[in-house]
């Protein structure tokens, strides 16, 4: 894992959604940069984020692509509540999938996926999204 | 003084594929220099007169069977001496290849570039499921690292991009399936097509989903084939037998990340920015073309492609091609006239290339449109991969 990469991968170690955003224009950038993507600064640092955001779009996947990932299973792209231009994607879990409407709003929830036995000590959080609870 | 433009100063010689089959376990370098050999006597030329190769992707392994043979084999197998040659996957779109042959004859490199596109993929990914790019691969970096976790493939993206485009503008599994049906009425006849036998609209809405609301028919057939390009300086035209295909103009632009799903806007894709940078090179406008050969890796990018290039509005490709009527072969734009890469197989977009230069120069079988096409353009790539636009014309 990159090193510019790491925080977003581990903040769900303490629940957290962490995201890059620049200290000169408040810009996020997912994926994680080294230039800020919006004004070109290097002035980039680690914020924590409610979690929250809408689904901006999203597929069923219905084939299995790869061993030990049985489909069904929701694909979907999140665009952030502090900034909806910016987006992740994300499985959304939680809810059944004849019930995902465009732009239904969203609350992350972490997962910890089993690691590839290669004697790394990634500590890998994947951010994924449920429906939010109610008002 | 208005500088020189490089399509000015080019010609596409000749062209040819090899055998094309579903899985034909042949070696995929035999399969490239049948159909480079055969591209090189359709340009008039002796392979000692050929003394530039490019290619794409290039010697390279991302996937089962996605790279027949590299510039070093080819080189090593026809015995050529090199005045310049270039391959790799990190250019704009496929025909990026053929682009930067395109650049090296007018810059005077070279006099005539050969330029192939071979892929194994039937073969190479056997009779299993399809995988997905990076499966088997552990831990994976670069953009995979932001799909993979989520088992998220070019599937899954492209059923995000027709979904979109359902909530957004109104599009239709009726108007998707458009495309896929033209197509296979198409390649009923290209002798060379993979799937020839007709589909219906009715097949096309009962088939199996692959990543909803994306269906089977929606996707790409894996084959095993090669496309090889011959491109000329233009005062080689007059030594050929048939008509040269001039290059009215092209365009390589690309804005948005390398990553679909982080592009500006999840609607569209980076058709966008290669079409609107081609139309700039020319005073030829949308309804000067009569032929359009549209990437359908996804049935959806044709729609991106057909709106990018200014055949219909934005949103508006449904309609464009629903009931198939405007883009069948008698109709007011005639779409993958050899049935795309949806009935033809997954020639990765040098099969629209090759289709484009025979219909232009009216050598296209029993397929030849009737009305003679003079103008031709030519869309290939979609999002992650960068994309070229190429307007051709005949005489
Ligand atoms: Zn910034």
């Amino acid at each position: 894992m990159a090193d510019h990469e790491r925080p977003f991968w581990e903040g769900g170690a303490r629940g957290e959604l962490v995201v890059q955003r620049c200290r000169e224009c408040g810009g996020l950038n997912h994926p994680p940069t080294m230039r800020c993507r919006h004004d070109g600064s290097a002035e980039l640092e680690w914020t924590v984020l409610s979690g929250r955001g809408h689904v901006e779009g999203w597929t069923v996947n219905q084939h299995q692509w790869l061993p030990g990932v049985p489909a069904p299973y929701v694909v979907a792209l999140v665009a952030l509540a502090e900034d909806p231009s910016t987006r992740l994607l994300t499985n959304l879990v939680g809810i059944d999938p004849a019930e995902i409407r465009d732009g239904m709003e969203v609350q992350v929830t972490f997962v910890r996926p089993e690691p590839p036995d290669d004697g790394l000590d990634d500590d890998v959080w994947l951010p994924l999204f449920a429906p939010a609870a109610g008002p | 003084m208005t500088p020189a433009r490089f399509e000015d100063a080019v010609v596409i010689s000749g062209v040819a594929q090899s055998e094309i089959g579903r899985r034909l376990h042949r070696d995929p370098r035999a399969l490239t220099v049948e159909a480079c050999v055969a591209a090189v006597a359709d340009a008039g030329l002796r392979l000692d007169e050929i003394d530039g190769l490019s290619t794409y992707p290039g010697a390279m392994s991302v996937g089962p069977g996605f790279s027949g043979a590299g510039v070093r084999e080819i080189h090593d197998l026809l015995g050529l001496d090199l005045a310049w040659c270039s391959s790799g996957s990190e250019v704009p779109g496929q025909l990026g290849a053929v682009v930067n042959a395109m650049l090296a004859v007018a810059g005077g490199l070279a006099q005539h570039v050969l330029c192939w596109r071979s892929i194994w993929e039937g073969t190479a990914q056997g009779s299993g499921r399809r995988e997905g790019y990076g499966a088997g691969q552990g831990r994976v970096g670069g953009p995979m690292a932001w799909q993979l976790p989520y088992g998220a493939t070019a599937a899954n993206l492209a059923g995000i991009l027709v979904n979109a485009r359902m909530n957004r503008f109104g599009l239709t599994r009726e108007q998707l399936g458009a495309v896929p049906v033209g197509n296979r009425a198409n390649a009923a006849l290209n002798p060379a097509a993979i799937y020839r036998a007709p589909i219906t609209l009715d097949d096309y809405l009962e088939a199996r989903m692959v990543s909803w609301p994306l269906s089977l028919y929606d996707c790409d057939v894996p084959c095993d084939g090669a496309t090889a390009v011959v491109v000329s300086r233009r005062e080689h035209a007059a030594a050929l037998d048939h008509p040269a295909v001039h290059v009215e103009a092209v365009g390589c632009a690309h804005h948005d990340r390398f990553m679909w799903e982080y592009g500006e806007d999840i609607t569209r894709i980076s058709s966008r920015w290669s079409a609107a940078a081609m139309w700039d090179r020319t005073d030829l406008r949308p309804a000067d073309v009569d032929v359009a050969q549209l990437y359908d890796g996804f049935s959806i990018f044709t729609h991106c492609w057909l709106e990018d290039l200014g055949f219909c509005g934005v949103g508006e490709a449904g309609a464009f091609v629903e009931g198939g009527t405007t883009i069948a072969r008698d109709g007011a734009l005639p779409l993958n006239t050899d049935g795309g890469q949806l009935s033809g197989g997954r020639l990765h977009g040098y099969g629209f290339l090759h289709e484009a230069c025979l219909q232009v120069r009216g050598q296209a079988g029993a397929r030849q449109l009737a009305s003679r096409p003079q103008v031709a353009v030519v869309g290939v790539g979609a999002a992650n991969s960068g994309t070229t636009a190429m307007l051709l014309t005949g005489g």
